[in-house]
């Protein structure tokens, strides 16, 4: 992760996924183990689902809205599990408890419990990562350029996405907060930070960001 | 026999230099896979191709197989079956030679190992009888044990549950169980004879061996002679279609050594479809591979009606050759298969034969879903993703309770 230092140490993560072996037929299930879950479970659902590849992206960002859509078949539910920003929050137990409200309001206006048919339950889990040094250590923006093109989408995902919340402190993305301490790229800073990242995908991330580089460079 | 540097090509670089870290990290470590047979079914093909890479990434991967008579495999099928569901009650006496077979093999087998890891419920309850020393021991269930027979499992949940770890092909078949559980899907290799590109020539000498003319659209399911597989449902299926399509069928596949149910549903296939010159029942030896993949290759459409699945791999190599397929909603295949994205899954007989006609009047939506589908295969199902799965669980099993390892 950067430091003070100039250089930037690219990492990568490797994603085993762990399922409690939790499942939830209905709604009210669902949210009676997501209360009782532990934090691992629901960062894995909610940050996590950027590392998977999904056909049709954007479509729903979450594991949680995509079930709601999918199998609960509960759009409304699905459009409020999607528009909630699990980035906004401080901890993830900040993240648990709105979760926790968004649900049971939804529930209070249900005239009965929604269910799925057997095979669709939702399944819960959580997933161990290793992170381990690329061996990609770079100093200028040119060179920062020209890695972006050869590390892995998992070492992206790393620095773009779950780095916002792997420490509690931080806000921002690893690329932009080494750039900001490093350079006078206000500009360039500015832009890395107004991409939506919660809407493209890892390819679509590395495009966007290159593109961004190419033009202030 | 394939060489990692020989993936390049599909996977790129960057995936390859990703499994050299993760293998540094465990490397010298003795790894050893314990399955019930190294000839026939998804387990075998998959250890044949993954452990010579381990190997080669500096992991010690031994292979052995328990030894049993037929009497065993029966028993063992049984099990399996019950697994998946099937009520079977299945003799008291049955069970207790099941585990005397476990027992003599654990008493003439080296299991010493940093980790061992043993494959569906064969040898399932060797832990019971081998020396527990610092060895990890992992149960990797391919089968699909969302809902097994309860008596069965009240049986076996006492061996699974001296275990350290399990590993599961979907979320769906975790279980409540007091140690870890992980998700490994499992894979295809890009580069084997089963799934390598063909020659026109190649897929031409498969179809003049088995006197299969291309003259009318093709409709192809590849799977063992199983219950599960619904054979009969397809050749149903097929009946619906023919009414409205020319067209004709294959089924095509054999039996694993551990499998003695397969003969017998064979002849029900064969004796089903005998009036039909348009169903071609093809009963294939194993090391069949090229012939399976010039039949895919050949295939306009491809069913996996599978009622009950694993994972269905089958499906995972016709998408791999960019074939729109059909599957039964079940098991792995709905991890595999998004309707109208990749393919489509089906629930009944009628489901299968209108996604035929669909697929068969659209040649534009076919070719869409197929391409989708190899791209589906590539970022998720190869054999180097694998690889990749195994070496991380074995560096997490060195580091237990832990979410996040930086090594």
């Amino acid at each position: 992760m950067p430091e003070k230092t100039k250089i930037f140490k690219f990492y990568d993560t490797i994603v085993l996924l762990s399922p409690t072996g939790q499942k939830a037929s209905n709604l009210k299930e669902f949210l009676n183990i997501l209360e009782q879950s532990e934090d691992k479970v629901i960062f894995h659902h909610l940050y996590q689902s950027h590392i998977k590849y999904y056909l049709k992206v954007g479509e729903f960002p979450n594991d949680f809205a995509n079930w709601a859509a999918y199998e609960l078949e509960d759009m409304a539910l699905a459009e409020k599990l999607a528009n909630f920003d699990p980035y906004d929050f401080k901890t993830v137990g900040q993240v648990k408890e709105k979760l926790i409200e968004i649900i049971e309001e939804h529930m209070w206006d249900l005239p009965t419990i929604p269910w799925v048919r057997f095979g669709s339950e939702f399944c819960f889990s959580s997933a161990t990562s290793i992170v381990l040094p690329l061996g990609i250590n770079i100093s200028t923006l040119k060179k920062f350029k020209k890695a972006l093109n050869i590390i892995p989408d998992s070492s992206l995902y790393l620095h773009f996405y779950e780095a916002r919340k792997i420490k509690k402190e931080k806000e921002h993305d690893d690329f932009s907060l080494w750039i900001e301490n490093n350079f006078e790229k206000k500009e360039l800073v500015r832009k890395i930070r107004e991409i939506d990242f919660y809407f493209f995908s890892l390819g679509e991330i590395r495009k966007k960001l290159i593109g961004i580089l190419e033009n202030e460079l | 026999m394939a060489r990692l540097k020989d993936y390049e090509d599909i996977v790129g670089k960057k995936n390859l230099n990703q499994l050299k870290s993760l293998a540094f990290l465990s490397k010298g470590k003795k790894v050893i896979m314990v399955n019930s047979t190294k000839d026939g079914g998804g387990v075998a093909e998959i250890l044949h191709r993954l452990i010579p890479l381990l190997n080669e990434l500096g992991i010690n991967c031994q292979w052995k197989t328990i030894y049993g008579n037929n009497g065993f495999f029966n028993i063992t099928k049984d099990i399996h079956n019950s697994l998946q569901g099937k009520k079977l009650d299945i003799k008291n006496e049955l069970l207790e030679k099941y585990l005397k077979v476990n027992k003599e093999y654990a008493q003439n087998v080296n299991l010493d190992a940093d980790i061992v890891i043993i494959h569906d419920p064969q040898p399932l309850p060797l832990i019971k009888y081998y020396p527990r020393n610092n060895t990890k021991w992992v149960w990797r269930c391919h089968i699909d044990v969302s809902k097994p027979d309860l008596f069965l499992w009240k049986f076996l949940k006492k061996y699974v549950e001296m275990y350290d770890a399990s590993i599961f092909s979907i979320s769906k078949f975790a279980k409540s169980l007091p140690y870890p559980q992980y998700l490994i899907a499992p894979s295809i290799d890009p580069l084997s004879n089963k799934n390598r590109d063909l020659s026109k020539n190649e897929i031409e000498n498969v179809l003049d061996t088995y006197r299969i003319k291309k003259d009318k659209p093709i409709i192809l399911q590849v799977s063992r002679f199983d219950k599960f597989k619904d054979p009969l449902g397809v050749i149903k299926a097929y009946r619906l279609v023919k009414k409205e399509i020319n067209c004709k069928l294959i089924l095509a596949g054999g039996t694993a050594s551990d499998d003695p149910e397969g003969e017998e549903i064979f002849k029900e296939v064969k004796n089903e479809s005998k009036d039909d010159p348009d169903i071609h029942i093809l009963f294939l030896k194993s090391k069949s591979d090229i012939v399976i993949n010039a039949l895919q290759r050949s295939a306009d459409v491809v069913i996996q009606k599978s009622i009950k699945e694993g994972f269905g791999l089958v499906v995972t190599e016709s998408m791999w050759k960019e074939k729109a397929v059909i599957g039964g909603e079940v098991g792995g295949i709905t991890i595999q298969l998004y309707n109208n994205l990749n393919g489509f899954l089906v629930n009944s007989i009628e489901g299968a034969a209108f996604r035929v006609r669909y697929l068969l009047n659209r040649p534009d939506v076919s070719k869409n879903l197929g391409k989708q589908a190899k791209k589906f295969v590539t970022k998720n199902f190869l054999i180097t993703r694998h690889l990749r799965d195994y070496l991380a669980l074995f560096y997490i099993l060195e580091n237990p309770n832990k979410n996040i390892i930086y090594a």
